[in-house]
């Protein structure tokens, strides 16, 4: 029967579970210091708590010291009880006291087996724990970056938002700083999740993974095409660079301007007036096939020279000159016409204004009228002149 | 005989002399108040108006000239019918008053020729008419700044300068038909009549007889748009036979900067098309009324010339 009880309290002892099951007081008399698994392997440069249990089973009432042996050199071992370093604890008849032995253990500490003794000494009675410790290589710190889609197409005009899974993959929390490599007039912000808070650098535990949005707004003037983008998320001891594209899709943009910005002219009645203008290309393709065209009020004629432009590249310009005639009847004043440059799916018109002046042909003759009343005048001045 | 040296010696001095019984006469007395009371009456009634469009017209000025409020016309309408009557005023017993008091022959007894005469005798008219118009522009100007608190811009003085001297020509068409008839008439009654019956001609019933002439010349055939257009632009080729009409559209363009020639005439709508409302430089306001100006400079020049004739072979010692 008693060997039955012990054999019992082995194997509960073995599984783990005895925990929850005190053995018979009657039956087992004495002082011990346990722990749930006292051979362990564990990697240097990293804390570990080992729960430890003494046990009173049938003695009074007693003070126990506490004493650790075999500490090899560099590791730190401290037994703590409620969180204190304690070095002796009470333990009551047939009770138990619950402390910890937290152990440090430097990273340069070389792999191996090392062995370390508990020891708890009551009044008559003693109990050692030796502890088998297998330190393993320290974890090496690993990060690794996975974007969900790699490549995103959009307009000049749009977000890129790229979904990155960030994982740390060490044994060792980490704080990463996130840094994207952009093309120059290229803005990028960090998220995480769906946090709407910008970030610029994420705390990641132990082989914890969160989700982060890079946010990637082209600059003005960007070229079509494929943009690379790297992204560098680094740790403290590990870094990981993950490469992104932006494809972004061109479009031609023209405006049509004045030279020097400037949409006004001055042309006299019925005399060609030659007016340089500028295509301008705003957009990210090159603009192909420009038709020129004008809405000119009727009697007057609007040329262009030339009448077509080929090509204008993205960012470039191109000058062209407007051979506008008034209608020789046209009143004086001023003005609006529409000049218009279309070509493959794009269209732009700009307004400009003519101040037509009449030609000063009347004015002459109306000069010479009066010259002409005055020579009457002194004509008759000379002819009847008399006393 | 003929003249020796200048035709021009003396006409200063029977200027001065001329000028001086002017400006002293009742006459003339009587002419400025009616002018100043008309004048100041009728900017005093447009001011109110005026006042209520200040930052809407950048032109706040002319408008003092060309607004009417009712029942008084505006002060360019009054000035196209006083104008006339003061230049008449003045010219109307030039030359037959001489004759009448018989000191025609007593002045041409002086080392004065005739043609010096006649100059001087126009040139004080001419003179006294500028002065009080000049008076009157004055005034109305320096009343608007009162009223208005504002001063004018140089655009708005410039085209009101402007506007000064077409009144100016057109007080001098009817000075010279006035010594016209002064040299043609012995009587001044006659010549007074004479004016007044061609002032009264064309500034109430020319555009009567217009519209009748015109329907006689180029009758209007309502469905021929091109014989609407001719029969528009003879009535108005007619009209501008007037010197009222010449001034009153010389005065519109001067005095509205907006004017684009479509109250002068017919505009076809593909004239504007694609213009844009807006005020015209001063050069081109000219430009756009310089017939009318030059019509209104030759046409007393050629008036005075007649007279000049028909005084310079009439026989004086009667």
């Amino acid at each position: 029967m008693r060997a039955g009880v012990l054999a019992l309290v082995v194997l509960a002892t073995a599984t783990g579970s005895a925990l929850a099951k005190d053995p018979k007081p009657d039956s087992v008399k004495g002082l011990y210091l346990t722990t749930d698994f006292p051979a362990l392997q564990i990697r240097a440069g990293e804390e570990t708590v080992l729960p430890l249990t003494i046990y009173n089973y049938g003695l009074p009432p007693q003070r126990t010291a506490l004493s650790i042996a075999d500490t090899p050199a560099n590791w730190k071992a401290d037994v703590e009880g409620s969180g204190k370093p304690v070095s002796a604890a009470f333990v009551d008849y047939d009770g138990r006291a619950n402390l910890n032995l937290k152990l440090t253990i430097p990273a340069t500490a070389k792999p191996g087996d090392y062995k370390i003794t508990v020891n708890a000494a009551g009044e008559g009675a003693t109990s050692a724990l030796p502890i088998n410790i297998k330190l393993a290589e320290p974890l090496a710190a690993k990060l690794t970056a996975t974007p969900k889609f790699p490549v995103l197409r959009g307009s000049p005009k749009s977000n890129f938002d790229f979904n990155v899974t960030v994982k740390n993959e060490s044994g060792a929390d980490t704080t990463v700083s996130l840094r994207a490599d952009l093309p120059a007039g290229f803005t990028a912000t960090f998220k995480e999740g769906y946090n709407t808070q910008e970030i610029t650098s994420l705390p990641l535990k132990a082989n914890e993974s969160k989700d982060i949005t890079m946010s990637v707004k082209p600059g003005p003037r960007v070229q079509g095409g494929d943009t690379p983008v790297t992204l560098t998320i680094a740790g403290e001891k590990a870094s990981v660079q993950t490469k992104l594209t932006l494809d972004i899709s061109g479009q031609p943009a023209i405006t049509v301007t004045g030279q020097d910005e400037r949409l006004s002219a001055d042309a006299t009645a019925g005399q060609e007036r030659t007016i340089p203008l500028i295509i301008r290309n705003t957009g990210t393709a090159p603009a192909r096939g420009l038709a020129l065209s004008a809405t000119p009020p009727s009697g007057w004629k609007v040329t262009f020279d030339p009448k077509e432009v080929p090509e204008v590249a993205a960012g470039g310009e191109q000058k062209v000159s407007a051979l506008i005639t008034p209608g020789a009847k046209a009143i004086a004043g001023d003005y609006m016409i529409s000049v218009r440059a279309s070509g493959e799916g794009l269209s732009e018109s700009a307004n400009y204004r003519v101040t037509v002046t009449t030609s000063t042909l009347w004015g002459v003759t109306g000069l010479a009228v009066i010259g002409a009343a005055l020579l009457v005048l002194m004509g008759a001045v000379g002819r009847f002149g008399r006393r | 005989m003929r003249r020796e040296g200048s035709a021009l010696a003396g006409a200063g001095t029977v200027m001065m002399k001329e000028l001086a019984d002017n400006l002293a006469s009742t006459r003339m007395r009587l002419l400025e108040i009616l002018i100043f009371i008309t004048g100041a009456g009728a900017v005093y009634a447009t001011i109110g108006q005026v006042r209520d469009t200040i930052g809407e017209d950048p032109f706040v000025f002319l408008r003092i000239f060309t607004s009417a409020q009712d029942p008084l016309p505006s002060f360019v309408a009054f000035l196209g019918l006083l104008i006339p009557i003061v230049a008449i005023s003045l010219g109307f017993d030039a030359i037959n008053s001489e004759f009448n008091r018989k000191t025609m022959s007593r002045i041409l007894a002086q080392p004065i020729y005739r043609d010096a005469l006649l100059f001087g005798k126009f040139m004080a008219g001419l003179a006294t008419l500028a002065v009080t118009l000049a008076a009157l522009w004055l005034f109305v100007i320096g009343l608007a700044i009162f009223l208005l608190g504002l001063p004018p811009s140089t655009e708005e003085s410039l085209r009101s300068l402007c506007f000064l001297i077409a009144a100016i020509a057109y007080g001098g068409v009817w000075m010279a038909l006035a010594m016209l008839f002064s040299v043609a008439f012995r009587s001044t009654a006659t010549a007074a009549l004479a004016s007044l019956a061609v002032w009264l001609f064309f500034a109430f019933f020319w555009t009567m007889i217009v519209k009748i002439l015109v329907q006689v010349i180029s009758p209007a055939d309502p469905y021929d748009v091109a014989g609407l257009i001719s029969a528009v632009e003879t009535g108005l080729g007619l009209g501008r036979i007037s010197p009222n009409m010449l001034f009153s559209e010389a005065a519109l363009a001067f005095l509205n900067p907006g004017e684009r020639g479509q109250s002068l005439g017919i505009l076809l709508p593909q004239q504007l098309q694609g213009a844009i409302s807006g005020p015209l430089p001063l050069a081109e306001s000219l430009a756009l009324v310089w017939p009318q100006v030059t019509g209104l400079l030759a046409g007393f020049i050629l008036l005075f010339t007649i007279a000049y004739i028909m005084f310079q072979r009439q026989e004086v010692r009667a």
